[in-house]
């Protein structure tokens, strides 16, 4: 270890659940560098900074701060140490002003414990200045727009003398302008000598930003390297890893005719105008970047948000207004790839959860629910999906893995026999092998008639899994292709350009 | 296809500009109407002695008021009231006895008595929501029923009479009620609390994110155990005033009351979800609303049954303005 080094993780690693997040995770953190840290969604990445910010303990491995053991066993340890995070959501109150949300943990005291608001102005007016943010210190941060609000969190850690701060994809809610003063402010703070970590998955912003970058993927390290040393195809590859052709697997089946036509379909500006058809026993991948209103769309088609215009022609009925209602008694299922909010009730026992959409049809007689049917239907979707639940009476769905919690999520849909599944990233934070049986349960159930809405950020797998591909931007369908003619480069084109 | 449908917008949320002063313009009206229906309403005179009416209540909605911006309730309030009384009397009857009634201590020792019955039930209501982490709704109505319970063991409910407190409750100093005094005073004191000390901006703090106030370093715990405390003293306070106002301690004194008193504190702009409003103007707006809208009716002569109905629309009222005027997370 040379002396410029301020921090080294050695051999951390971190499963939950028995499965392996990090494994053996080794990296030093020069003083003074900005250090990128990329990674797919899952690899790792916020698990790791987590351990280092003292929300989560590390299962084997040690960290040394400046040479010393560090062993923080809460975020405020982190904190005391110089380490400040800049998250996604910023921790600022928004009910207080700019100078008060500063200097909230230790206020200025004078006379009768009154808290010395001229002193906090002066203080606060300087820091302000500094960063050229457009605001003043009375101004109440719930006026403020995210960029200023991020810097005002970037000052807090400079009060606090931070010498490490972690920002975790500090760009996703800021406009180009507010970016592009962000990106002035980091190069800042590094030449005053405060070390970086700059955690995102846009790689034009690490390349442009950082030093050096660190490639995580599914909980390895794969490297880090001196950005003038490596291209960017380069890292895409090292994030990436696997070659396109993983295997996916596949059933015979046959795709029969349209039972499913959607017209016109628009809401507000995120969905645009929307028309497509879907066979029987078809898959249909539909791809786009963050903010190209996929999920948006997915609601509006289960019925969750109300649409302003067009309309859905389902195995021959036309539909105007669509309600969850009348989507689940027509076959038609959501799942969600926020279990936590929409799909699981996470205190509820396995068993609970999986008949909980199936109840209605399992009552007997004067309403009482069966408890052996329960039972019976559970168990056998349970063995069909492979869910692995130790006993689904006793077993909450919170003390699953990611992976199984969406399998129970697939398992209560499937008891309702859909003919229709509208599935918006099902497989987001699920491990690799549970990946692969849940792409197999998709494939048994278009195999056996149903037709499925693939919804996924992952080009690989909806080349993998699906038979057409359409590609969304700007809350429009700008291309469709079938399984012969999928093309990466196309693909994402499309979904970055809209129409060419 | 460029033309984007308005979608119908959330009609109440028009209202908005309007609900910022409804309370003024709902002041204004009433006070004309109650003006109108009986001459004697605009006067100097009745506006003291609806100040001194709402004085009592008031203490309370202040403690209600702190509680209420760490988003936290206390449905104890008015048997807290009742429970000081009641403890008073008691401590009254046998100075009485004794003789010792009336010295300048048998009123240090009153008063004692009814902060520190106010500070207990604080205490605990403190302990069971910062501490045990019980939900405020539940442990203060815990609470509540307790705190009648023993009150009316104590007092094997029977009614009291403490003329001796008139002086305090219905006295004037210098030509102004004693109670809208010490009403005035509090206001100015935990105002500057509120607004000046760091105790009082970590609270608006703890109230819009209590999460995040946690992490940075608050100690969320302490501040929430105190509001609850200063919640439960004042209470105390509420309760010996309140007594010497009516002269008599009945088994339905003040019953119900906690909800005026939650209102109160809303209808002045403090919302029940927590990090917003203030001492003053804001409990005080509440307090002279509320207050306005009492002795109107009783001047008024209107049926007692007619209050209830009044209550309830005071609380539906709040509650709407708040929900309307409550914008979600504003991170």
């Amino acid at each position: 270890m040379n002396e410029e080094t301020i921090l080294v993780l050695k051999d951390i690693s971190k499963s939950f659940f028995g499965a392996m997040v990090l494994d053996n995770i080794s990296l030093e953190v020069r003083k003074g560098e900005i250090l990128g840290l990329v990674g797919e969604n899952g690899a790792g990445k916020s698990t790791l900074m987590n351990i280092l910010g003292g929300v989560l303990p590390p299962d084997t491995g040690s960290m040394e701060l400046k040479g010393h053991a560090f062993t923080p066993a809460n975020p405020r340890d982190a904190d005391k140490a110089g380490i400040a995070f800049i998250h996604q959501e910023l921790s600022l109150f928004s009910n207080l002003t700019v100078a008060e949300n500063m200097f909230i943990d230790d206020l200025p005291t004078g006379v009768l414990w009154s808290v010395q608001f001229d002193k906090m102005r002066t203080e606060a007016r300087e820091y302000i200045e500094k960063f050229g943010v457009h605001t003043t210190p009375d101004t109440k941060v719930e006026t403020l727009s995210m960029g200023i609000r991020q810097t005002i969190e970037i000052t807090k850690a400079l009060i606090k003398n931070a010498e490490i701060i972690i920002f975790d994809e500090p760009t996703t809610s800021l406009s180009q302008t507010e970016k592009d003063n962000l990106f002035k402010i980091i190069p800042q703070l590094k030449d005053q000598g405060v070390t970086i970590i700059y955690i995102s998955h846009i790689i034009e912003d690490v390349f442009h930003l950082c030093d050096r970058i660190a490639v995580l993927r599914d909980g390895y390290l794969v490297g880090v390297e001196e950005k003038d040393q490596v291209g960017k195809n380069q890292v895409i590859k090292m994030m990436v890893g696997r070659e396109l052709n993983q295997v996916y697997p596949t059933v015979e089946k046959t795709i029969g005719d349209v039972i499913y036509r959607a017209r016109n379909i628009q809401r507000g500006t995120a969905v645009r105008d929307i028309s497509f058809d879907l066979r029987v026993g078809e898959i249909v991948g539909l791809f786009g970047l963050m903010g190209a209103g996929r999920t948006e769309l997915a609601r509006c088609l289960f019925g969750a948000d109300p649409i302003d215009s067009g309309e859905i022609e389902y195995k021959g009925k036309r539909h105007r207004k669509i309600s969850p209602e009348l989507s689940i008694k027509e076959g038609v299922s959501f799942v969600t790839e926020d279990r936590r909010q929409e799909g699981l009730l996470m205190p509820k026992t396995v068993k609970e959860n999986i008949v909980l959409a199936k109840l209605n049809d399992l009552q007997e007689r004067l309403g009482m629910v069966s408890s052996k049917r329960e039972d019976q239907e559970a168990d056998k979707v349970i063995k069909e999906l492979n869910v692995k639940v130790k006993d689904k009476n006793k077993q909450a769905a919170k003390n699953l893995s990611g992976g199984n919690q969406q399998k129970v999520v697939l398992s209560k849909w499937i008891l309702k026999e859909p003919s229709m599944f509208v599935m918006d990233e099902p497989t987001r934070g699920v491990d690799v092998g549970s990946k692969y049986e849940i792409y197999t349960i998709i494939n048994n159930m278009a195999k056996n008639g149903a037709t499925v809405l693939f919804i996924s950020s992952e080009m690989e797998e909806l080349m993998g899994l699906c038979d057409r591909i359409m590609v969304m931007s700007k809350g429009k369908i700008v291309a469709e292709m079938p399984k012969s003619e999928y093309n990466q480069e196309k693909i994402i084109s499309y979904a970055i350009g809209g129409v060419n | 296809m460029e033309s984007v449908a308005t979608a119908p917008t959330f009609s109440a949320k028009k209202l908005i500009p309007l609900l910022q002063y409804g309370v003024y313009i709902i002041f204004v009206v009433l006070a004309i109407f109650f003006g109108v229906m009986n001459h004697r309403f605009a006067t100097v005179n009745n506006g003291l002695l609806l100040l001194q009416q709402a004085a009592p209540i008031g203490i309370a909605v202040i403690g209600m008021t702190f509680v209420l911006i760490v988003a936290g309730l206390d449905l104890s309030v008015a048997q807290n009231m009742y429970l000081s009384a009641v403890l008073i009397a008691i401590a009254m009857d046998s100075m009485r006895k004794a003789g010792t009634l009336g010295t300048v201590w048998s009123f240090v020792f009153i008063f004692g008595i009814a902060l520190t019955t106010g500070a207990v039930i604080g205490t605990i209501n403190g302990v069971l929501v910062a501490r045990w982490k019980i939900v405020p709704f539940l442990a203060t109505l815990a609470m509540q029923g307790i705190a009648r319970g023993v009150a009316l063991i104590a007092s094997h409910s029977k009614v009291f009479f403490v003329p001796e407190l008139g002086p305090i409750s219905n006295g004037r100093w210098l030509g102004f009620p004693v109670v809208t005094i010490i009403l005035f005073a509090l206001i100015f004191i935990f105002d500057y609390i509120l607004r000046r000390t760091t105790f009082g901006r970590q609270l608006m703090a703890i109230g819009n994110d209590s999460a995040s106030a946690q992490k940075i370093g608050i100690n969320v715990n302490r501040n929430v155990f105190f509001v609850y405390l200063i919640c439960g003293v004042l209470a105390g306070l509420a309760g010996l005033l309140a007594a010497g106002q009516g002269g008599a301690i009945a088994v339905y004194f003040h019953q119900g009351d906690e909800f005026l008193i939650i209102s109160s504190a809303v209808l002045g702009g403090i919302s029940l979800f927590g990090g917003k409003g203030s001492v003053f103007p804001g409990a005080l707006i509440g307090i002279i609303l509320v207050g306005t809208i009492v002795n109107g009716m009783t001047m008024m002569n209107a049926s007692p049954y007619a209050y209830t109905i009044v209550r309830g629309a005071i609380i539906f009222l709040a509650v709407m303005v708040d929900s309307i005027n409550y914008k979600g997370e504003l991170r």
